[in-house]
Parts: structure tokens; C-alpha cells; sequence
């Protein structure tokens, strides 16, 4: 069934099976994008990685990697590595957009030039921290918590436009790193000082009105005796009054009644001190406590995450203290995802704390990894009944430290009257599962997200055409509506498309389709995926070609080019004909390559028809069908209109001869070099579809192209030798090895047949810099890499260009 | 590194005054950054007739002994306008990421440039923000004559530094001279073995820290 040019299938999700051989191959593969939950490159890492076979592993994946990303937009603290090294707000400071350090870290940006701000947890100020990596997360709903720093009035309220997704840890006053979901009404949240506020909340300003504010940020919004906190809270001066002396240290909340026993001399000044002390909010000069009053909801946007080097994993993300989220680490930094995939990989023995739990831990090899895993322990071992365990899920989800102590006494004494463990091991059990809180997940919720992200992997798996051809119809358009270059996931997805078999081809004017399309085995690129020709431009042409039709009584594909340039093509002065500009970046992505291959010439003839006036125009459009080619439709057309031409004055008539002179002679030769077609199609589709720049050069050295050696049909692994185009090289700096900080290079590099990644260490990136640069054509020889299944540069030499390179 | 491409131009005009004569022809070649050999098939190469009688009328005799060109072969010849534009075209076709292309060619600092600025200005493209052409790399130029003095002017070997004394010092055959794709193609010719001598020399000396 067609229905605007895609093809739709209909699939009964109930009779869709689990155990789908294909579709595992696929996941495992790392080609997750459009898989819910997996798109993101940290989900290709982990799946290449894991190689989960059934949904069990899937949805431990899904629980396991679970960052809590920000949102497109958000400002991140970076500083700058040459000025001064200790932290000093807005001088070294500067806000950047995190898609930009993300699009940093993709091109040749080093990040080891752009320093983060994270937060010190032991002194509470600010340092200079190192980016290890950004990654994009993908499309997720995020949110954005209401955080206030003053008095919870409208009109006193500074928001911190922060937008995340709610499992993104923040830096709670008392429970430590707390996600957004789990987050109570009044906790406090630790912001970045703002030098606007945070110089008046400091300064003692006797006699004025903001000593409330200044107490606010100095003090939980709770009566220091009594934990009341509403709206009649008030702030109450100690010994002098607010004309005086509006120092935090004279300042505390009260409620009315124990403000009443005080100042009646029930409470001394002594007792109130000591009580404030519990509520004092830990300010440093970097950072302060805002409260946390609400959340809302924002929408769907693209996230980001950022990973950088311990031990603090944090960073500022507009001015709210966040976490990188990586945070499932055991003592020795190793992450719970990374002993989940060796001891599933059989690279790690599965050790289990105690023989008692194996049987609920064996599923997830011996790694704690669902809140009802917890849950399951505490029934078996400790004789908890499902209410008690249901606390302790509680406990372990919302991150009270009250109702964790109360468990985990619960928890020792039920272990100790059972007796299946001992004391010790018992609170080792304990201490483990109130380490998993970090991280853990429950179970169903993980499963669900793993059952959708497999139904769209195996929608990808039976029928990728399709899928394909769905995600190039609407993924480059949410790209665009945020600002992101939509042609760039449209290389993406075509790179990847490529890889498993399907052909892509370039647009074509006799469909008449506007948008990406497919016939059930190739995808076609629509007009509007063109750069720069919009549903307007489509629209008019469909109108156009339909009217000439029925004038003409002929139909399109039956048009010769001249008669095409004639009925569509742009005259002067006249409306509802199809502009210069959009048929010259149509002609120029191959869109009218059934009517001449050849797109110089064509260009080269549109823009001599557009110089024309609009009657010697109308002489040819006229005549259009007695001649075959434009040249000799000019030359009929250039006599004046007495000598039978179309020409009014001498000097049109001179200008109509300089172009068929340009014509017949042209200064340039009027030959399409695969260096240009592909360099324009880049441009105007997103990715070179016809050929590859490295067509126009000698390749006569190599013995393998990209796709075989990405199917592992090379004859000679030692030494592999391809002729490629640098799609992209990103400088980097190796951290480990013999000399850490050195330059090397992550490249993707393609030949047309597919695109595929290559690395240059640093020795041999000494000696190659200056070739391996962006859109370079170079014969680069190397080996694959045992580990990662990259191509490793060993030699690489610029590619001659051939003499004779016009294309066929 | 420079990673722009080069294109080697040359005009042959009506006259001397870089603010008035007309070119009558134009050619270019393009050059491979890397390598320093020219792009196979990437050539421009076109008469061009003025547009206006005036400016027909104010081609010298002289100049066109010199480049031996007739007023026929010029009437004859595609309008200034057009040519112009196809040759604009043809140059940023060139641009990549690293940048517009670098014009060279022998005095074009001189001669070339500033007759290309007042084409640029006149018929475009222009770049009305910074009032200046839009059609070549603004920071870099790679003139012969520039080369040839920073060589040679501690010598008294060269009489001049004109195109037809550096052929004959240099042995490059006279036939064609005065034609613009002749004199481009041996322009280019002279500048590639200097710029290859920079190269290797560059990797023998050391630069940095050459003043401490």
C-alpha cells in the first residue's frame, strides 16, 4: 500500500517473537539507530559490547545504562586552560551550549583544550576538571525543576532553566546525589553562586527589607525547632533588629509559636543556635542551596551527557550542580555495566556474595541489578514479608537516609533470627544493596523499555528498507526544527543504511516526490531533501508539469531537455515558473540526470536561458519543439524582430549571441569530475550518493575497498591498502601508553561503497598530519584492529588525480 | 598547512590603468594544494568584449601588439558581463571548507588583483559588509614577482623581473607569450618549483626559537 510515496507495512506486534535470530544479530551489531533506547552512541557502545541475545540481557542493559542526559541548549561552565589555574568566576569562566562541546568533540576540536567546572564534593568549591567525553544520549522527554533561591514568593523567585530527563542526579544538601524523579518539595539543591544575588546575600544591609532572602540561602526553610515550613514562616532577629544588624548569624526561621516562646523567654538565644546549626545549609563561596519546589514537564528534545575525570564526576549545566551520571562504579572504577557484559561474555568469573542470593542474582550473573532483585534478597535472607520488602524498595528508591537505617535494622535483625547468614555478612549484604540505590532500576519498567526497543530493532531486522526510509522521512526535519544540521543525520543513516545492502539513490524529477521514498528495495531521495528547494518549489512543479502536460499532450518523462528548461524553467518577470536557484541545485543533485547525465552542461544552459528576456523566452517556449538543443533555439531567436529573431536592440541581440557564443565554446570544458559531484551532493543532499571523490584518482595501488574490509572479505590482513575520501578526522589526545598526551587521529573514511572507522596512533600521526585532514583523498595502508574491529593507519599518501576524470 | 586551492590567473587587457582598461581575455588554472600540479581539466580560458562602445573604443593599439589580439577577434568575443560571471562561478567552485582560493600568477598584487577588485565591484560577487570582492582568499596571495625579488635581489643575474626575461633566464620557451593561458601555465610553472624548494628547505631548517 502506497501512501505518499512510502511504503507501509502492517505488523501485528503480538505475533512478533522474542527470539528473532535476525534481530539479535542486528542489535548486537551496534546498528541501534532509530532502536528505542539504544540510538545514542553510548547505547551502540554497550550493545557491541554486551551482545545481548535474549530480552533478559536487554532489559539488565536498559537498567543498567540508564544516564540522565540535558537537554539541547543547556549551558555548561567551561573554563579556559590557559589563563589562570585556579577557578575564579567570570574571569576564566564562560558558558558554552553543550551541543556545541558536543560538536566539538566530533570535528577536530581537541577536548583536551576545553576544561570543565565541576564541583570539589570534600571543599565545596569549584576546579578546573578534565572532559573525558560527550556523548549524545538521543531524543528523550525532559524536564525542568523549579529551583528557587529566595523567599517562595513569585515575584522574589530566580528559575535555573535547567532541563533534563528525571533520572538525572543533582547534588541534594542531605541525601547526596539524588534523581530529578526522587527529588522531595522543599530539598535543597546545590546552584552555582550568581554574582548578581549572591554579593547583595552576603553583604549586611541594615534597614533594608531582604534580610529574608538572606536567611533563605542561609538556613532550611524549617522552624529550627519544630520542622514547620509554610507560608508563615518568618524570619525572627536573634539580638539586634533588622535597622541593625541583618547578618545571617542574627537571623532564623521560626514559627509563630515557638517565635512567641522565645521572645517570652521560654527558649533562650542558646538553644536556638544550637537548633539553627541543624538547618545551616553549607554555603562555600562557589556554590549555594536553592530549594526545589516543583518540576515541569518540557517535551521531547535531543540530550547530552558529559563525561569527565574522576573523582568528581560533576559539572555546572546553567548553574545547577549536576552529576555525569556514569555513576554505577565499583571500587575499583570498573562500572556495573562493564561487569555485567564480562561475566555475560564469560571474561569474569560470576562471583555471587553469598550462595544463599545466588539463585536470585544468576539471571544477572552474580551483578545487582533491579530495585526487586533488593527486594528478593531481603525475603529470603532476612524474612522480610512483602510490605517490609516494599520499604525497603521505598527506601532504596527515594534515598531517605532515615528509612534506610530503619531498614537496615530491620534488615540485620531479620538476618541474624534467620540465620541462613552471619552478622558480618549480613551487613555486608546490606552495605551492597544500599550501594546498588546509586544505580539499580526496577524491573518492569526496564522490560518494557527493552520490549519496545526490540520491536523497533526488529521492524529494522524483516524490513529495513522501510525503516530506513521512515527514519530519513522525519528524523532530518526534528533535526532542523532545533537547529541541528539535518544533513548530517541524513549521512548517518545512509552510512548505516550502506552497511546493510540498501541502495540509495539520488533524487529524480519524473516522480515528482517530495520527500524520501521507496519501491520496497531502494530508497530515493524526495525534491524537498534537496538543499534550498522547499514544498513550495514541489507544489509549483507539480502544477506546472501537469498543465504543459495537458497543453502539450505529452507526458514528462516523453520531454526532451529543452522543453523541460522551456515549460518550467524561470522567464523574466513572470510568476508560477520554477525560480533559478532551485532548479540549479536540482540539476546539480542529479535530479535531471534522465534528461542529460551531464549536470555541467545543463547548469551551463540554464543560466545562459535565464539571462534571456522574457520575449526572446517566450520566442523559444514558443518554438520549443522545432528544435533539439538550446544553442540552435538561441540562434533563432537572436536577429531582431524585423530580421525575424526575437531580439529588440542591437545590444540584446549582441548579448544573445555572447551566450550561445559561451555555448558553443564554452571557456571551461563542460565535464562533471566525480570530485565536484560529489562535493555538491554533499552539499545538497547530505552525502555523496553518485560517486566518491576518490573516483576521480588513481587507485590502482589498492586491494580492498571499505565494504570488504568491513565484511572481512580482505585476502591479506597485514597489510590492507584502500583508496578513501576522510569523511571525518577528530584530532585526539591518548591518555595512556608510552607517552600520554600525545596527538593521534579517530577518522571515518569512505570510497562509496560504505564508510567505516580507522584510527592513526600517534607515532605515524606525526609523520601524516598534513594529509589526514577533512575531505582529503589519500591511499592509506593498515591493519585491523584485533579488539575494536577498527582499521589502523600505518602509511597513507595523497591520491593522484587522474587526467581523464569526467565521469561515465 | 594551507589546504585552500590555488588558482593561477592572468589578464590580458587594453591597457595599463588597472582603474580603467578593459580586459580582453582571462584564464586560470586551478592548482592541487597538496601535491602543487594543477587539477587535470580545471581550466578557464575566454576572450571577452567590453560592454559599452566607450570602453571598446579605449583599447590601445599598443596593447594589442603586445598580446596580439585584433578588435575583430574582440568584437567577436563573449560580453565582459557574462564571461565575468562564468569565471566568478568557476573560481568559487573551488572554495572548500579551508577557505576561498588563493590567487597567484606573476605581479597580480600589482596588476591582476586590483583589476579583478574593480570587476568584483562591478558586477559582483562583493562583499558590501567588509566593501571588499568576495571572490579570493583575503589574507594570502602567491605572487611570482614577490618570489623572484626575494630571491634574486642581491643578484644582478636577472635584467628585470618581467615575464619574458624570467623565460629566458629560466629556459621556458617564448612561443605563445602574452597569451593569458600561456602565461598562466608558465607562471605556474615557475611558481610550483619555488614553492618545492620552500618545502624541502622547510624541513632542513629549524624555525622556532630562532630569535632567543
Amino acid at each position: 500500500m502506497q501512501e505518499n510515496g512510502r511504503v507501509s507495512i502492517k505488523l501485528d506486534i503480538k505475533k512478533v517473537p522474542l527470539d528473532c535470530k535476525r534481530t539479535w544479530e542486528l542489535i548486537s551489531s551496534g546498528y541501534t539507530k532509530g532502536v528505542f533506547q539504544l540510538e545514542s552512541n553510548l547505547g551502540k557502545q554497550w550493545t557491541k559490547r554486551l551482545k545481548p541475545e535474549n530480552i533478559e540481557h536487554l532489559t539488565a542493559l536498559g537498567a543498567l545504562l540508564r544516564p540522565g542526559c540535558c537537554a539541547i541548549g543547556t549551558k555548561v561552565a567551561v573554563g579556559l586552560i590557559n589563563r589562570v589555574s585556579t577557578y575564579q568566576r567570570n574571569s576564566v569562566m564562560k558558558w558554552l551550549p553543550i551541543e556545541r562541546l558536543y560538536q566539538q568533540a566530533q570535528r577536530k576540536y581537541c577536548l583536551y583544550k576545553q576544561q570543565i567546572v565541576s564541583l570539589d564534593e570534600q571543599t565545596g568549591l569549584f576546579y578546573l576538571n578534565r572532559i573525558d567525553n560527550v556523548i549524545y544520549t538521543g531524543n528523550k522527554p525532559v524536564y525542568q525543576p523549579i529551583i528557587n533561591l529566595h523567599r517562595r514568593t513569585v515575584n522574589c523567585r530566580i528559575r535555573y532553566n535547567l532541563q533534563c530527563t528525571l533520572d538525572h542526579p543533582l547534588l541534594t544538601h542531605d541525601r547526596g546525589w539524588v534523581n530529578l524523579e526522587d527529588l522531595h518539595i522543599g530539598e535543597y539543591i546545590a546552584v552555582a553562586r550568581r554574582l548578581c544575588n549572591s554579593s547583595k546575600a552576603t553583604i549586611n544591609h541594615a534597614g533594608q527589607k531582604n534580610f529574608r532572602n538572606i536567611c533563605f540561602q542561609h538556613y532550611a526553610y524549617h522552624c529550627v525547632f519544630c520542622n514547620w515550613h509554610e507560608a508563615s514562616l518568618d524570619v525572627n532577629h536573634l539580638n539586634d533588629n533588622r535597622q541593625k544588624n541583618n547578618n545571617p548569624d542574627n537571623l532564623c526561621f521560626m514559627c509563630p509559636n515557638h517565635h512567641k516562646m522565645y521572645t517570652e523567654g521560654y527558649i533562650s538565644e542558646k538553644e536556638v543556635v544550637q537548633a539553627r546549626e541543624t538547618y545551616r545549609l553549607q554555603n562555600t563561596k562557589d556554590i549555594q542551596w536553592a530549594q526545589y519546589t516543583g518540576i515541569e514537564f518540557v517535551g521531547e528534545k535531543e540530550t547530552y551527557d558529559i563525561k569527565v575525570i574522576g573523582p568528581n564526576h560533576n559539572f555546572i549545566a546553567n548553574n545547577v550542580v549536576v552529576h555525569n551520571c556514569l555513576r554505577a562504579l565499583d571500587e575499583h572504577g570498573v562500572s556495573m555495566t562493564e561487569h555485567y557484559c564480562r561475566r555475560k561474555n564469560g571474561e569474569e568469573p560470576v562471583e555471587v556474595i553469598h550462595q544463599a542470593i545466588e539463585s536470585i542474582l544468576r539471571p544477572t550473573y552474580g551483578v545487582l541489578t533491579y530495585q526487586e532483585q533488593a527486594m528478593q534478597i531481603a525475603q529470603a535472607i532476612a524474612n522480610f514479608n512483602l510490605q517490609d520488602a516494599d520499604e525497603l524498595r521505598k527506601a532504596i528508591g527515594k534515598k531517605l537516609p532515615e528509612e534506610m537505617e530503619k531498614v537496615r535494622v530491620k534488615f540485620i535483625a531479620g538476618c541474624e533470627k534467620a540465620g541462613i547468614v552471619t552478622a558480618e555478612e549480613a551487613i555486608k549484604i546490606f552495605g551492597w544493596i544500599k550501594e546498588s540505590q546509586r544505580y539499580s532500576f526496577n524491573k518492569s519498567h526496564a522490560a518494557c523499555y527493552a520490549i519496545n526497543g526490540y520491536y523497533c530493532a526488529y521492524c529494522k531486522a524483516h524490513f529495513p528498507v522501510q525503516t530506513y526510509t521512515s527514519w530519513l522521512f522525519h528524523s532530518p526535519k526534528k533535526q532542523a526544527k532545533k537547529g541541528e544540521n539535518p544533513k548530517r543525520e541524513v549521512r548517518d543513516l545512509i552510512n548505516e543504511a550502506k552497511l546493510m545492502n540498501i541502495d540509495v539513490l539520488p533524487p529524480d524529477i519524473l516522480n515528482l516526490k517530495p520527500n524520501f521514498y521507496t519501491d520496497g528495495k531502494i530508497i530515493t531521495f524526495g525534491l524537498t531533501d534537496i538543499k534550498s528547494v522547499g514544498h513550495s518549489v514541489v507544489k509549483k512543479l507539480h502544477e506546472l508539469v501537469a498543465t504543459q502536460e495537458v497543453k502539450h499532450s505529452a507526458e514528462l518523462p516523453k520531454w526532451t531537455w529543452l522543453q523541460l528548461l522551456t515549460r518550467i524553467g524561470p522567464i523574466k518577470q513572470e510568476t508560477g515558473r520554477i525560480g533559478e536557484s532551485a532548479l540549479a541545485n536540482m540539476i546539480s543533485a542529479g535530479a535531471l540526470r534522465h534528461f542529460n547525465p551531464n549536470r555541467s552542461k545543463l547548469l551551463a544552459e540554464l543560466k545562459a536561458w535565464a539571462k534571456l528576456s522574457a520575449g526572446e523566452a517566450n520566442f523559444i517556449y514558443e518554438q520549443a519543439d522545432k528544435f533539439d538543443n538550446l544553442i540552435n533555439a538561441m540562434k533563432a531567436a537572436a536577429p531582431l524582430k524585423k530580421e525575424g529573431g526575437a531580439c529588440h536592440s542591437a545590444e540584446r541581440k549582441q548579448v544573445v549571441n555572447s551566450l550561445i557564443s559561451l555555448l558553443e565554446n564554452p571557456p571551461t570544458k563542460l565535464e562533471d569530475s566525480p570530485n565536484w559531484i560529489a562535493g555538491t551532493e554533499e552539499i545538497l543532499l547530505g552525502i555523496a550518493i553518485t560517486c566518491s571523490r576518490i573516483d576521480a584518482c588513481n587507485t590502482s595501488a589498492i586491494n580492498a575497498t571499505c565494504r570488504d574490509f568491513h565484511d572481512g572479505n580482505v585476502k591479506n590482513q597485514g597489510s590492507i591498502m584502500l583508496g578513501v575520501e576522510l569523511q571525518s578526522v577528530q584530532e585526539i589526545k591518548t591518555k595512556k601508553g608510552k607517552a600520554p598526551g600525545s596527538k593521534m587521529a579517530r577518522m571515518t573514511i569512505t570510497d562509496g561503497t560504505c564508510a567505516i572507522d580507522a584510527i592513526c596512533w600517534p607515532e605515524q600521526y606525526k609523520e601524516m598530519q598534513h594529509l589526514l585532514t577533512d575531505g582529503n583523498t589519500v591511499i592509506v595502508q593498515g591493519y585491523r584492529d584485533k579488539k575494536q574491529g577498527t582499521f589502523v593507519v600505518q602509511q597513507a599518501w595523497q591520491a593522484e588525480e587522474l587526467l581523464d576524470n569526467s565521469s561515465d | 598547512m594551507n589546504n585552500c586551492n590555488i588558482i593561477c590567473f592572468d589578464f590580458e587587457t587594453g591597457g595599463l590603468d588597472t582603474s580603467k582598461c578593459s580586459p580582453v581575455q582571462v584564464a586560470a588554472i586551478v592548482i592541487n594544494p597538496r601535491t602543487l600540479d594543477p587539477v587535470p581539466n580545471a581550466v578557464f580560458n575566454s576572450m571577452m568584449c567590453p560592454t559599452t562602445q566607450e570602453e571598446f573604443d579605449a583599447i590601445g593599439d599598443d596593447a594589442l601588439a603586445i598580446n596580439k589580439k585584433t578588435r575583430e577577434q574582440i568584437k567577436a568575443a563573449p560580453l565582459e558581463n557574462l564571461v565575468w560571471e562564468q569565471f566568478t562561478r568557476f573560481v568559487l567552485k573551488y572554495k572548500t571548507s579551508a577557505g576561498f582560493p588563493i590567487p597567484a600568477g606573476q605581479n597580480i598584487l600589482g596588476y591582476d588583483l586590483p583589476i579583478s577588485d574593480r570587476l568584483c565591484k562591478k558586477y559582483g560577487p562583493w562583499d558590501k559588509k567588509r566593501n571588499q570582492q568576495a571572490l579570493w582568499n583575503n589574507r594570502d596571495s602567491i605572487d611570482l614577482l614577490k618570489y623572484v625579488f626575494a630571491w634574486f635581489e642581491n643578484s644582478n643575474e636577472l635584467e628585470n623581473f618581467k615575464m619574458d626575461t624570467l623565460r629566458d633566464y629560466f629556459g621556458l620557451s617564448k612561443e605563445g607569450g602574452h597569451d593569458a593561458y600561456q602565461d598562466v601555465q608558465d607562471t605556474w610553472a615557475l611558481i610550483s618549483r619555488f614553492l618545492k624548494l620552500h618545502r624541502t628547505l622547510t624541513k632542513r631548517i629549524t624555525f622556532k626559537g630562532a630569535c632567543k
